[in-house]
């Protein structure tokens, strides 16, 4: 069901904004002489549209929550369900109906829907400034495309790390990622950030090998270079802990079960996951820590102003990162083998 | 036989309403969980029913809708409260810590102190103690500028991130959390004074004038270990 959170009168406004284009200076003017005309005790200027397009699941809501509340004087919020089920004719007429000042675009399904409208209206329209977010893997999903910027959704490692090296007592200097030779720009710079705190991350690539290098190995030499990588880091490297990314290929259900699982279950130190899913198979994550939705909100709420004051100006293709988390601990787990000050515990969101 | 109904039935509605002692509402961001502190100091106070919020929004909404006996928060956040809904909101208890009522401001950034005569073009990373609007009106009032750039955040960790991305130029923070975001960070965090820029510290805010309620609120406050005031960050509560 759409929602619209507040609603104005589509046909007029976008009838006048058409005519006025996006300069805020023509609007302002306008408003100003029919605030004249119409006797308006307040000269304020109107508010700008926000369209949202994405799912209106649970964590989805709490993204709007947390954007509607931090935008309410600055913006009026539009919601329209886009997910997989929606046709993309659907979508494009929301875009069009709408015409907002500002676009937000949640899942990857949106994403490829915006692309293919990008291709389609290329040089006929003026598109919004537009941030994306609640999508996995932004850097990649919006690269080639038009004023278009992103917000992560994976919980960056730096924070990972830092939370979890303000929980525990024990050494949190060096950490095993095994990752996808396809994210190894964004491995080495969460590595760079890392280095900034003092902790190293020590990586162990799969796929470098490959035939075009892009991290494309067969099903089985998959499952083999994870343990590889685990073993590498485990036994050789002797890391502190372990992080795990959230990338599915990485993670697969058998994998989980015939190799991460025997390979962590020995490992005794923190295992940090991203997802909500992996802190529930025993012996698997030990600390998650997982977005904080409304966080994410005010994150998107925080982009959306930097660019309304930055007159709808942006630096396109910029990623950013996320702020806000929930931590999880296992509490068996910590209790047995980590190193927890009693006091800490308070500062955990959810303790299993 | 009736009558032994009607006693018992009287007995447990007294008994009830004895049980239930003032309904406080809580908002002091911390490190510590909302729920955790809301343990902590139900354990501490039984005869007060507290309730702590997280998010200043979360907690203007639950005040609108069903009116506690006081709240507990920061005196800016009280004052903005009364003024938005018109009703004033008198201090029953006020936090003093180190024999002051208030603590200084500071902004914290990378490697460096913040030019105070550049304010308006920098970034500020801030909790949001209050909305956007009424935090970045009290800041360009504080910092006496027209405008100022803020990031807000909900909870205190969150603005060691803005600072590991540099999506702000710097954060601000009472004086005592220096020590807390130099025990979680290795950035070299550089700390710029302000001059008279302070938080004045949590006040107990009454919204009840039944007396007995207010006598419960006192004793229950006052009553409170060291140790559970320094987490509401005051080590002793004085009448106005």
């Amino acid at each position: 069901m759409d929602s619209t959170m507040t609603p104005a009168p589509r046909s007029v406004r976008a009838s006048v904004f058409r005519l006025l284009g996006r300069n805020p200076l023509r609007r302002a003017a306008l408003f100003l002489i029919l605030g004249v005309v119409a006797g308006l005790p307040s000269m304020a200027l109107p508010k700008s549209t926000l369209l949202v397009l994405g799912p209106d699941a649970k964590g989805y809501k709490q993204v709007m929550q947390g954007m509607s509340e931090e935008l309410e004087d600055e913006f009026d919020l539009i919601h329209r369900k886009v997910d997989r089920d929606t046709p993309y004719k659907n979508f494009e007429a929301h875009l069009l109906e709408v015409q907002p000042d500002l676009l937000v675009l949640m899942d990857n399904v949106t994403i490829s829907y915006y692309r293919f409208f990008q291709e389609r209206y290329r040089g006929r329209i003026d598109f919004p400034p537009t941030i994306v977010t609640m999508a996995l893997f932004v850097d990649q999903s919006i690269k080639g495309m038009e004023k278009v910027i992103g917000l992560r959704y994976e919980v960056p490692p730096v924070i990972s790390l830092t939370h979890l090296r303000s929980i525990i007592a024990d050494p949190v200097n060096r950490v095993g990622v095994v990752y996808r030779a396809e994210h190894r720009n964004y491995f080495e710079g969460q590595k760079a950030y890392c280095d900034q705190e003092k902790i190293t991350l020590v990586g162990y690539e799969i796929g470098s090998d490959g035939a075009d290098g892009t991290g494309t190995v067969d099903e089985k030499n998959l499952s083999k270079e994870i343990r590889n990588g685990l073993k590498y880091l485990i036994t050789n490297e002797n890391v502190d802990v372990l992080l795990v990314l959230n990338d599915n290929k990485l993670l697969r259900e058998k994998d989980v079960r015939t190799v991460w699982l025997p390979k962590l279950r020995r490992f005794r130190k923190p295992v940090v996951v991203g997802v909500e899913s992996l802190m529930s198979i025993a012996g698997f994550g030990n600390f998650g820590v997982l977005p904080d939705h409304y966080g994410l909100g005010i994150s998107v709420a925080n982009l959306a102003i930097d660019i309304k004051e930055s007159q709808w100006e942006m630096e396109s293709g910029h990623v950013y990162n996320p702020n806000s988390v929930k931590k999880h601990l296992e509490k068996k787990f910590a209790r047995k083998y980590l190193t927890v000050p009693p006091d800490k515990y308070n500062e955990i969101d959810i303790l299993k | 036989m009736r009558l032994f109904f009607f006693c018992l039935l009287h007995l447990v509605a007294t008994g009830a309403s004895y049980a239930q002692g003032p309904k406080v509402y809580a908002f002091l961001p911390s490190n510590i969980r909302p729920h955790a502190m809301q343990g902590l100091i139900s354990r501490e106070a039984p005869g007060i029913d507290i309730t702590f919020f997280g998010r200043y929004r979360e907690f203007e909404v639950q005040l609108k809708q069903s009116r506690p006996d006081a709240i507990v928060t920061f005196r800016m956040v009280g004052e903005n409260l009364a003024k938005e809904s018109k009703n004033p909101l008198a201090p029953l208890l006020i936090g003093k810590r180190e024999g002051e009522t208030s603590e200084k401001f500071i902004l914290l950034a990378v490697g460096k102190k913040i030019d105070l005569g550049q304010i308006e073009n920098i970034g500020i990373g801030v909790v949001s103690l209050m909305g956007r609007r009424q935090m970045a009106h009290f800041l360009a009032t504080e910092f006496k500028v027209g405008k100022i750039r803020i990031k807000t955040v909900t909870k205190l960790e969150d603005l060691l991130s803005l600072l590991q991305f540099q999506d702000v130029d710097a954060i601000l923070v009472p004086e005592s959390q220096l020590s807390y975001y130099n025990e979680r960070s290795k950035l070299n965090l550089v700390a710029t004074e302000l001059d008279g820029i302070t938080l004045a510290l949590p006040v107990v805010f009454k919204i009840t004038e039944d007396p007995n309620k207010i006598q419960q609120l006192e004793k229950a406050f006052q009553g409170l270990e060291p140790k559970i005031k320094g987490l509401l960050g005051v080590d002793q509560w004085i009448q106005p």
